[in-house]
Order: structure tokens, then C-alpha cells, then sequence
């Protein structure tokens, strides 16, 4: 590797990163028409904006929420403590709820908590790899018997979200660039997957939510329903067929 | 008119006229199945995501060559080749059957960050040696031909001891890869630092020349910057008619990512370049 061409990359990733471009004319030469720090300050202009444009096609509800001025001191600020370190720009956000829960001030700071959270999970789960959920005729052929210890493996593009806020409303008006409805505190489970190719989040009331919860952790289908406090056959049913119309499941292992 | 069109050095299909592959027009392709030659997929966008994508990629590409073009080789940064990007690089290429691989003359970061700009280089020996060494790690992995393409920039470095056509002729020759000439660039890159752009593209091995790229740009007055949000202006043409006059014929597309009109639009203004071909190759 070349030491001095490593000293000007960095130099010149510290000045474009940070904006502060004053001493450009130590290693930038004049144009005819622009200084040595106006031609660097195209390319420190151009960071923030082109990350800004990258996260506000995920974040479109955030952004409502704190506005267009609130949005572009929140990316200054999450790109300084969060840069890329990805070769896609698809993935730059993915920290958003990590540093919104750390000691920063913005307006309705713990509804904008509850809303990253969905807006990465959604943003994760349209990414995940593809994988063949199981069909009808997976289930048809563990025995009837088996039921009680088997456990389910979930298809990668699946998260369960446990929330302080019913912000799915908010959500699907943020995207539509409509008013945004109130978003009560109120705890709330939430199931984000991708369904073929498109994306869908689902409120969940609680038992339903701790059942999948612990089939996700690992636990065998009886045990699982035990933890969601489920007693209604029926209802377990109703609830599983739901769930493997939507094609959430990739395995079952039988095994005890 | 002229000409001694140059041998090539990778003998390659001649797929005509093509066009960058975008989310908007993902319907109107799939419905409309327009006739072209290909499209050009920004690498990036496909190689870690398995939806729609995904999905989008293996519809198009059942129909349509797809070549691969890069935005984070990074392969004139001095942090070390990023392997396990190379690998999924290489897998994407396999699952795609592209038949070339590009990615630009540029770093887009150090220290692990990734500031995803096209960065410029100092041109210097040193830096020169970097590239080429770096180049060919990349060909001896992708297996299949892989070409840079030279870069839009606002910047000239003091240290700089060849101009910018130089270095990246040395490079190609070096370590023996194709190119990727984008006309608008060397005309971007000529306006913003005051050179010649036909000196530029006599000095570019021809015979190295993968592909063209094509696009629009905006015109600050002062400076342009290389925005691919308009249609090509005259000035270009004639750079592209001078160009493949001495390459011969060349896979050639038509970038467009701001403002981005219908397809129809874009379609037409690609195959204007197909006129440039006929008026100016033997």
C-alpha cells in the first residue's frame, strides 16, 4: 500500500465527511473559475445530500414526523456516528434505531423510536434472502402426533416487533404523503415479512405475538402455545393456518 | 469518413444499444418487452438483496443480456480489497451471465467507511502502480473480463504527474483490462479542468473499450456536475462520433437516474447513438 496516497485519501475523506474544507489548497489545484475549497465543497455538498435522498426512501415516516429541516440534522447527525460501511447505500440506515436510542435530542423522541423500528424491519425484510416456504403439503406430512414437539423455522424475511406506540396507522399515511393521524402510546406487537415480493406489517394482538415469539426462539409447538397462554384449539387453528397461508415457514424439524 | 477502426482486445458480442436498468421502468419493460440490446444493472442494487430485485432480474434478464456495473470496487482505495464483496460480485456475475463486469477509476473510501461518491485519484506513478496491482486481483477472481471506467471530476490533485487519460491508458494497458468510456465524463472532466477532450480520447487505447456510456449533465456555469438528469447534449455526440470512429462500433447505453422520464423517452435518446455509429464507422 502507498503511504502517501493512503495520507491523501484519508485527508481527503476527513475534510469531504466533516465539510471542513478551508485548507483544500494544500493538495487541490484552482480552476479557472472555482478555488481549491469551492471544487471540494462539491464533493462534501454532494455526501450529505446523496445519503439524505438514500435515507428518506426508508424513512419516509420519520422524516414526516421531524420535517424536512428536523430530517437533514438527523442524517448529519446519524452519518457522523453511523457512516456507510456497506457497498450498497440500500443498508445505510439500518442502525437508525440503535442511534435513536442513544442520547440525542429530537421532538417526540420515543414515537420516532417506535417507527425506525418498523421502517428498518421493513427495510430488512424486503432485502433477505429468498428461501422456499413450506406449502400445504410440508404440514400434511408430519404426523398428527408429532404436532406437539415440532418446531418451526421461520422464513429469513420475518421480524417480530414489540413497540410502544400503534404506529401502523401513522405508517401507511406517511408513505401515502397524507396528515399524519395520531400515533397513541400504546403497546403494540407488530409481524413485518415479505410475502413473494411484497412487503407486509401486521398488528398482533398479544397471544398470537407470544406464540410466534416463541416458536422464533426455538421452542417446540406445545410449548410455544403454552407460553402464549392460547387455550382455545380452535383458535390455535385458526391462528396457524393464517400464518402458513402467508408462507412465513421454511422448515419443521419433528426431531425432539 | 475516417478510419482505422482498432482490432479489439476482448472480442466480445456487440450487443448495440442499451439502457441503465431502473425501478421505474421495471413495468414497462416486463409489459412492453421493448427492443434493445441490453441492459446495464448497477451491481450494488442486486448482489445483497433477494426480493423484488431479485425477482425483477431473473424476469428481465431471461429476455436480455445484463452486464454488470459497479459503484463500490473502490479499487484505488488503500484499504484492502473487500474479498467477501468480490465473492458476492463474482456470484451475481455467474447467476446473471454477464458477460463483462465494470466499475470505475476511483476510490469511494477509507477506513472502512464507504462514502459512496466516485472519488478522484492523484495520478501519480505510485497511485498508478496501486491501481494495477489491485485490477488484476479483481480480473483473476471475476473470471470474465472487467473494465474501468473513467470518472466525472471536480478536483485536481497537486501531487498529479500525468493527466488523467494517461493514467488510465497505463492502467488498461498495465494490467491488461478493458475500458468503460464514458463520453460525457471525458466532456464533464474537460469543462471542469480545462483540458481537451479529444487529446483525452486520442490518448485512450481504443482497442480496450468494452463499452460506452452516455448521458446528460448539469451546467452550473462555473463547473458541471455529472448528474445524468437530462438528455445528451450536441457537445457529447460528436466527442461519442469522434470516439467510435476509431473503436469501431461498441456496445453503447444511455444513463439516467435523476429526473428519470418514461422509458419511451430514454429508449429514444440510446438509439440516437446508433446513427453516430452508422454516419461515423467504416
Amino acid at each position: 500500500m502507498s503511504r502517501e496516497l493512503a495520507r491523501l485519501e484519508r485527508w481527503f475523506q476527513e475534510r469531504m465527511m466533516s465539510g471542513k474544507t478551508r485548507d483544500a489548497s494544500r493538495e487541490i489545484l484552482p480552476s479557472k473559475t472555482l478555488a481549491p475549497h469551492e471544487r471540494l465543497d462539491i464533493y462534501a455538498d454532494g455526501y450529505l445530500l446523496r445519503l439524505e435522498e438514500a435515507l428518506t426512501d426508508d424513512f419516509m415516516t420519520v422524516k414526516a414526523l421531524v420535517g424536512p429541516e428536523g430530517f437533514t440534522r438527523l442524517v448529519r447527525e446519524y452519518v457522523t456516528k453511523f457512516p456507510s460501511r456497506h457497498p450498497s447505500l440500500n443498508f445505510l440506515g439500518r442502525s437508525l434505531p440503535r442511534f435513536l436510542a442513544g442520547r440525542v435530542k429530537f421532538p417526540r423522541l420515543p414515537l420516532l423510536r417506535s417507527v425506525a423500528k418498523v421502517e428498518v424491519a421493513m427495510a430488512e425484510v424486503f432485502d433477505e434472502k429468498r428461501v422456499k416456504p413450506l406449502g400445504e403439503k410440508d404440514f400434511a406430512r408430519v404426523s398428527p402426533k408429532a404436532w406437539g414437539k415440532a418446531r418451526l423455522r421461520f422464513i429469513p424475511a420475518f421480524r417480530l416487533l414489540e413497540l410502544d406506540h400503534d404506529v401502523s396507522p401513522l405508517i401507511t399515511e406517511a408513505r401515502h404523503g397524507r396528515p399524519l393521524p395520531p400515533a397513541p402510546r400504546k403497546k403494540t406487537f407488530m409481524a413485518v415479512y415479505r410475502k413473494d415480493v411484497t412487503v407486509y406489517r401486521r398488528t398482533l394482538a398479544r397471544k398470537p405475538y407470544l406464540l410466534l415469539a416463541a416458536l422464533a426462539s426455538g421452542k417446540p409447538l406445545e410449548k410455544a402455545i403454552l407460553a402464549s397462554g392460547m387455550s382455545d384449539p380452535d383458535e390455535v387453528f385458526r391462528w396457524f393456518n393464517e400464518w402458513r397461508a402467508e408462507e412465513i415457514f421454511s422448515g419443521i424439524t419433528t426431531r425432539a | 469518413m475516417v478510419r482505422n477502426v482498432t482490432r479489439r482486445r476482448f472480442p466480445l458480442p456487440d450487443l448495440g444499444i442499451g439502457v441503465g436498468l431502473r425501478t421505474k421502468h421495471y413495468a414497462h419493460i416486463l409489459e412492453k418487452k421493448p427492443r434493445l440490446g441490453w441492459f446495464e444493472i448497477i451491481s450494488e442494487n442486486y448482489m445483497d438483496s433477494e426480493g423484488r430485485p431479485l425477482s425483477m432480474l431473473e424476469k428481465i434478464g431471461a429476455r436480455y443480456p445484463l452486464v454488470m456495473h459497479g459503484v463500490s470496487l473502490s479499487i484505488g482505495s488503500t484499504d484492502p480489497l473487500d474479498k467477501a464483496y468480490l465473492k458476492r460480485l463474482r456470484a451475481l456475475a455467474d447467476r446473471v451471465e454477464a458477460p463483462w463486469v465494470t466499475d470505475h477509476l476511483c476510490w469511494t473510501g477509507v477506513l472502512g467507511k464507504n462514502t459512496h461518491d466516485l472519488l478522484p485519484l492523484p495520478y501519480t506513478e505510485d497511485a498508478l502502480r496501486h491501481v494495477v496491482k489491485r485490477v488484476k486481483v479483481v480480473q483473476d477472481l471475476l473470471e470474465r473480463p472487467f473494465g474501468l471506467e473513467n470518472p466525472s471530476s471536480y478536483v485536481e490533485f497537486k501531487t498529479s504527474s500525468m493527466s488523467e487519460a494517461e493514467f488510465l491508458a497505463r492502467v488498461a494497458e498495465e494490467a491488461d483490462c478493458g475500458l468503460l468510456l464514458d463520453v460525457n465524463n471525458v466532456y464533464v472532466s474537460s469543462f471542469n479542468h480545462g483540458f481537451d477532450p479529444k487529446e483525452y480520447l486520442d490518448t485512450i487505447p481504443h482497442e480496450r473499450v468494452l463499452q460506452y456510456h452516455l448521458a446528460g449533465h448539469t451546467n452550473h456555469g462555473t463547473h458541471i456536475i455529472d448528474t445524468h438528469s437530462d438528455h445528451v447534449i450536441d457537445n457529447v455526440w460528436e466527442l461519442y462520433a469522434y470516439s467510435v470512429a476509431k473503436s469501431g462500433g461498441r456496445p453503447t447505453l444511455l444513463e439516467w437516474d435523476e429526473n428519470i422520464p418514461d422509458f419511451e423517452v430514454v429508449h429514444a435518446e440510446a438509439k440516437k447513438a446508433l446513427d453516430y455509429q452508422v454516419a461515423h464507422v467504416a
